[in-house]
């Protein structure tokens, strides 16, 4: 047991994390880098030390500085946030080996997660439904392979065993193109991900993006809090989120989520996570495990009534989950937004002041940012300044309560894209709902070509 | 390369010390201060047996051919490397044709020069310690003179950019108060014969280092300790820590440099876990004894090496954060 | 903050453009220049160095074995110099002087936790 947390993150996340330790009466410790002295979610901290220079590699990647502030500040525990550490098993041995808790899984449940491969064929195990392909790494010869992709039949998906994310994996429409792709993705593996490991699936052309919360307790317990559809993405990045996914069958989101909670007791997982899935033709197929709480989290919160968050700190305290699956109801719909300092036509980040704010309010609106009149965005990190979260009776009042809520927010002083969510929120596909993960891309390359056909 | 520039005799080479060898009639020899020793080591993310240049007289000069990182411990010797003067108990990286320099000691007796990788001197059963008497081990199983030229076992640096160091180990594992070193002792086999006013003596009155020390063993003055009857003992084995008692009262404390059997009476011996304590009191300085239980004896081994780990994991802790720093 | 390093940039620029007099200002900090034999205008050189922390630890400006702490108001320190140390556990991490200067003030408390680039004093 603990009574100070240690947030090893920044922005929007290190000041939800700080709001649920407060409700549960935590002291609270952030951690900063010197681009963000002076951070506003920093004045409501028991305690802020800045843990070094501003690129992150020096600082929230810095595993043994976080853990010597920990230490010095007599934290009992650290809370990752998503990105930076958040997936790092060596930094969770140097917690644990500081006699210090991390909340989240095991170092090893993260390793068996971080290794593709070895993730897949732990839910092959489980019976968790797996995208078409062998549990195993590719052989190196490229018979054995031709052979493999063959049964699949084309295209198929090269990956990297270590990679994730949308990284590290390469297209093969054809026999005669997989030894140079085999060849080439092999040695991207072994620079980005330091494993040369491949492995090979069956590529799916149109498939929806949709993933499962999972959240479990020390003590066997392990619930699954509904699904989310996060396809609208932009180059692998998820620009909009909602829960539930629309038009899916809600007997097989059931099969599904069961067999991801097996999936947890198996593994002896504890913490919140999340399966994402790509979803085709009435299907689902896993690609990947994400062993920390999500970006998009709130959206699952919103339509549960779940505090994800408040329950992954009590969880890491050791606590049992009082929580049944049958108390796990989801209610209407929910939508996130994810607002980013960038311009919406070329994506460029737009750090700077900001000089003034109209927030959005309302029924069912909830806005998670950090960000304040006179607050600098630093052009180190991620552009994501917001998180914008509806609620609605169901999926078509969400849709007007966001669209309200976007057109009440302003950030002046810098460029956003408020303007591009709100076009998504009256887009035609969005609205009808259960679009695929290339939509967005084809979305704003038909915008770009009509601007320049206009112009 | 490391050259010597100036030494008093009796610096020499030394590590932990050679162990296994007692029925072969070779001792144990290794540093005089094992704390200061593992600690120099630590910050250097050595071994924790690395072998380091054990400096009982000053001054000591050295200058280094090569860049080469390196900790100074144990006596509190004002030391400097090139024109920067450094801290008690501290490790930095040498720059080649820096020259270091210990001067005589505020406190404490012995200095330990450790560089990165440890002194590259042949292992001799097992150990890189001299040994004097056996004239093998160390460089040439010699001290180090003028001119003499060692190599360190690691080139590149593990080290913080401005080095680091670490805090006194009195601080750490205290005992006794006031201006004597306290050691505890485990009664020996003859205590039982020594008079009643001697069991007093041995633990209540203060025992002054007399220069009649080194590290083959510590004679000390105080009281005359007396056994009720005189007895003649066979020669038997003996092991650093021993306190003897010759005829004439006085005793010995026996230290790494110690031969490997004798015949005086034993009262106790000072418990391996303060032996450390021993190798920095100086001529002159006050003893006190204390009592303690075999238990006592494997707890206080016990808060030793607890006290190493935590040093170690600190010091990997900022090695890797300051790494962090600057990558 | 202007530093040494600073005014030999300053200099070097200044023979480079051919100018004669430069005024800097950053922050509290001016700084100002003339080149030639002509009678400087009484500018009062002032020129401040900071020195901060390259770490992460607990202010200690004695070391336990001494008696006295490393710097006081007043002294003279060299650049490189250890003018304090930051503690973790046993463990010291030194406080360099990243310049050469006299002491003008002691901006941390001793015991004090200071994270990584904090103001320990001040230079001038």
């Amino acid at each position: 047991m603990f009574d100070t947390l240690l947030i090893a993150n920044r922005g929007e996340i290190a000041l939800r994390i700080q709001r649920a330790a407060k409700g549960l009466g935590l002291r609270t410790v952030c951690v900063y880098s010197q681009a963000d002295a002076g951070a506003p979610y920093l004045e409501i901290a028991d305690e802020a030390i800045c843990i070094g220079p501003a690129p992150a590699r020096n600082s929230y990647l810095n595993v043994d500085a976080i853990v010597l502030a920990a230490l010095q500040t007599g934290a009992g525990a650290i809370h990752p946030g998503y990105g930076f550490l958040s997936e790092n098993a060596e930094f969770v041995d140097t917690i644990q080996a500081a006699g210090l808790t991390f909340v989240g899984p095991s170092a090893k449940c993260i390793r068996t997660m971080g290794d593709k491969v070895a993730a897949k064929r732990a839910m092959i195990a489980a019976g968790v439904p797996c995208v078409p392909g062998p549990d195993s790494a590719l052989p190196a010869d490229i018979a054995s392979i031709k052979a493999v992709a063959d049964e699949i039949g084309y295209p198929v998906i090269l990956k990297a065993a270590g990679g994730g994310g949308g990284r590290g994996m390469r297209v093969v429409r054809s026999g005669d193109e997989l030894a140079a792709a085999a060849a080439l993705t092999r040695e991207e593996a072994q620079r980005f991900f330091n494993n040369p490991d491949i492995y090979i699936e069956k590529f799916l052309q149109n498939p929806r993006h949709v993933e499962i919360q999972v959240l479990c307790d020390a003590h066997g317990t392990a619930l699954w809090l509904g699904d989310r559809d996060c396809s609208m993405q932009r180059r692998h990045q998820k620009v909009i989120e909602e829960a539930p996914a629309p038009g899916i069958d809600r007997s097989l989101i059931t099969e599904v989520g069961e067999r991801c909670a097996n999936a947890c007791r198996q593994i002896g997982y504890v913490g919140a996570g999340t399966f994402e899935f790509l979803y085709e033709d009435g299907e689902f197929y896993f690609i990947e495990m994400n062993t920390r709480v999500q970006v998009e989290h709130p959206v699952t919160e919103m339509v549960t009534g779940i505090d994800i968050v408040t329950l992954q700190i009590q969880v890491a305290m050791g606590l049992p989950l009082t929580l049944s699956q049958s108390d796990i109801v989801t209610h209407g719909h929910s939508i996130e937004c994810r607002i980013n300092a960038e311009d919406p036509y070329s994506f460029l980040p737009s750090p700077g002041t900001v000089t003034g704010m109209v927030l959005p309010a309302g029924e069912g609106v909830r806005l998670d940012t950090h960000i304040r009149s006179g607050y600098t965005i630093p052009s180190q990190y991620d552009s994501m300044i917001a998180k914008l979260i509806v609620h609605g009776e169901d999926r078509q009042e969400a849709l007007v309560r966001m669209r309200a809520a976007l057109a009440a927010f302003e950030v002046q002083g810098i460029v956003t894209n408020i303007a591009l969510q709100a076009d998504l929120m009256r887009d035609g596909g969005f609205v009808a709902g259960g679009v695929n993960i290339h939509y967005l891309e084809h979305w704003l390359t038909a915008r770009s070509a009509q601007s320049g056909a206009a112009a | 390369m490391i050259e010597i520039l100036s030494t008093a005799p009796l610096s020499m080479v030394q590590d932990t010390g050679r162990v296994g060898f007692y029925r072969d009639g070779v001792g144990r020899c290794g540093a005089m201060d094992t704390i200061s020793l593992a600690l120099g080591n630590l910050l250097l993310a050595n071994d924790r047996n690395a072998a380091a240049i054990e400096v009982p007289i000053l001054p000591f000069s050295v200058r280094f051919s090569k860049d080469v990182d390196i900790a100074v411990m144990g006596a509190d010797c004002a030391t400097r490397l090139g024109d920067l003067e450094l801290p008690p108990d501290w490790a930095i990286r040498a720059q080649a044709g820096e020259v270091l320099t210990l001067s005589a000691p505020r406190s404490g007796c012995r200095a330990y020069l450790c560089v990165g990788g440890g002194i590259d001197v042949p292992e001799v059963l097992g150990s890189r310690s001299t040994q004097l008497r056996g004239e093998f081990g160390g460089l040439d199983g010699r001290m180090l003179r003028k001119g003499d030229q060692l190599s360190a076992g690691r080139g590149e640096t593990r080290l913080p950019p401005a080095g680091m160091g670490v805090g006194p180990a009195l601080a750490a594992l205290p005992l006794g108060e006031g201006g004597a070193v306290h050691v505890r002792v485990l009664p020996a086999s003859e205590y039982g014969l020594f008079t009643v006013e001697s069991h007093a003596a041995l633990w209540e009155s203060d025992w002054t280092v007399t220069p009649q020390s080194n590290r083959s063993g510590y004679r000390l003055s105080g009281s005359q300790l007396r056994m009720e009857s005189p007895v003649e003992l066979r020669s038997h084995g003996v092991v650093p820590g021993v306190i003897q008692v010759p005829a004439g009262g006085a005793p010995i404390i026996q230290l790494a440099d110690a031969a490997t059997m004798g015949g005086y009476p034993k009262i106790g011996t000072v418990i391996e876990a303060d032996l450390w304590r021993l190798g920095q009191a100086r001529p002159g300085d006050m003893l006190r004894f204390v009592q303690a239980s075999y238990d006592d004896s494997l707890l206080a081994l016990d808060q030793v090496e607890t006290y190493l780990r935590s040093v170690e994991a600190m010091a990997t802790r900022l090695r890797g954060a300051a790494a962090g720093w600057i990558r | 903050m202007i530093t040494v390093d600073d005014l030999d940039r300053m200099l070097a620029l200044m023979g480079e453009h051919g100018l004669q007099m430069l005024d800097v200002r950053e922050g509290e900090t001016r700084v100002r220049i003339v080149l030639g034999r002509g009678p400087p205008e009484p500018v009062k050189m002032s020129v401040k160095t900071i020195i901060k922390t390259e770490a992460i630890g607990t202010f200690v400006p004695t070391h336990p074995r001494l008696a006295v702490p490393m710097v006081a108001v007043g002294d003279k320190v060299m650049e490189r110099e250890i003018v304090g140390f930051l503690a973790s556990g046993a463990v010291l991490m030194p406080i360099r002087a990243s310049a050469s200067g006299h002491v003008t003030s002691i901006h941390a408390r001793p015991g004090e936790l200071l994270g990584f680039g904090a103001p320990v004093l001040s230079l001038a």
